[in-house]
């Protein structure tokens, strides 16, 4: 296959592909909105391409642009799957593993948008000053929101545990 | 492994394991990618940006006809006069609209920082609708009076005889006192109904970050 800039990306797209998976998923509820913003966030990445520099990582780069579309995009259905599934959660058995997997995702999905933002690139593994650097927030204030967050997330894990 | 609900690595493993089983096994297919790059932005800024570029060609297709009109009336001066105005004016909105487009070019910005992304897509999104305000206030109650102006000169009349037709006039001032406010208002509820939500939305988003609150 030739190494076009078209090739370039599309093979750097299917090795990265679970974070647009993951943003898109985070970001929306319901068929359309995730579709459509599948679109975006390929689209975009697409048209900025031309920008993005082969030093810097891939995956940093592609998590700034699809944040920035799912941060942008105007959505047709308002968050209810999100916290439906909490509460229903809390009502299955949650000792067991996927329990745990399933809550921690629903939890960090119903979180606003910044808070999302912020704990799923410390999730994904990304310093704090990285998480500045590509939210354009300052490294001080991304420690403290982050240490708030995941006091919040454990907190509402354990009441669960409590509950179950 | 028994997954420690306080510890912070514990969190991060359990997060690892939930993402590779919901979000690794997916596959895009080739052709669904090459589909979604020849698909057109949905995003308001583009939408918006869409709008302006319309409004410009609007613009430039009025010069035209106005260019065409003056050199089919070169003989009637008081004509050439009022459409020199109407000619200067429409420039005018013409190069400040273009400015206002060359700035919304926010596709080579997507991989900005967030804050700084946010910060522009904002300013762009308010100066755009404050374009909407101008055309709407100043651009339409201009165009009544002008069309008119323009019409009677057209028929050999002079400005001040238009001027000083009661019956032109009094149509100028019900277009002015009626119509024009009644389209400015209609645009201002259809900006806040199409746009209101997003605005609110960046605002909310940019002060959660640039604050500790």
């Amino acid at each position: 296959m030739p190494s076009t800039p078209s090739n370039i990306f599309l093979k750097q797209i299917g090795a990265h592909e679970g974070i647009i998976h993951k943003v898109v998923s985070l970001y929306t509820d319901g068929k359309e909105d995730k579709e459509d913003l599948y679109q975006e966030i390929l689209l975009q990445s697409w048209k900025s391409f031309a920008n993005y520099k082969a030093e810097a990582q891939f995956s940093t780069w592609l998590y700034r642009v699809a944040l920035n579309t799912a941060l942008n995009f105007r959505r047709k259905y308002q968050k209810t799957e999100a916290l439906t599934a909490t509460q229903n959660l809390s009502d299955t058995d949650v000792s067991a593993g996927s329990g745990d997997k399933e809550m921690l995702y629903y939890i960090v999905k119903s979180l606003d948008e910044v808070d999302k933002m912020l704990i799923t690139l410390h999730f994904e593994g990304y310093k704090n000053g990285e998480i500045a650097a590509i939210t354009g927030m300052t490294t001080n204030y991304v420690n403290v929101k982050l240490h708030r967050i995941k006091t919040h997330i454990i907190h509402r894990l354990k009441s669960v545990h409590n509950e179950s | 492994m028994k997954v420690e609900l306080s510890n912070d690595e514990d969190l991060q493993l359990l997060w690892t394991r939930m993402a590779k089983e919901k979000f690794e096994s997916k596959k895009l297919e080739k052709e669904n990618i090459m589909k979604a790059l020849k698909q057109k932005s949905s995003l308001d800024i583009n939408k918006l940006k869409k709008g302006l570029g319309i409004k410009i060609l609007w613009c430039c297709g009025f010069l035209v006809s106005f260019f065409v009109l003056m050199l089919l009336n070169l003989d009637k001066v008081e004509f050439l006069k009022v459409m020199s105005v109407a000619v200067a004016l429409y420039v005018l909105a013409a190069v400040i609209m273009y400015i206002e487009y060359r700035k919304m070019d926010s596709l080579s910005r997507m991989d900005d920082s967030v804050l700084e992304l946010m910060r522009h897509n904002l300013k762009a999104i308010t100066s755009a609708l404050r374009m909407e305000r101008i055309w709407g206030f100043f651009v339409m109650p201009l165009a009544v009076p002008g069309g008119i102006l323009i019409s009677s000169t057209l028929k050999g009349n002079s400005i001040m005889e238009t001027l000083q037709d009661r019956q032109q006039l009094m149509v100028a001032l019900v277009a002015l006192i009626a119509v024009v406010p009644l389209m400015g208002l209609l645009t201002e509820k259809m900006n806040k109904s199409a746009f209101g939500a997003q605005i609110a939305s960046l605002q909310e988003n940019i002060i959660k970050m640039e604050t500790l609150g």
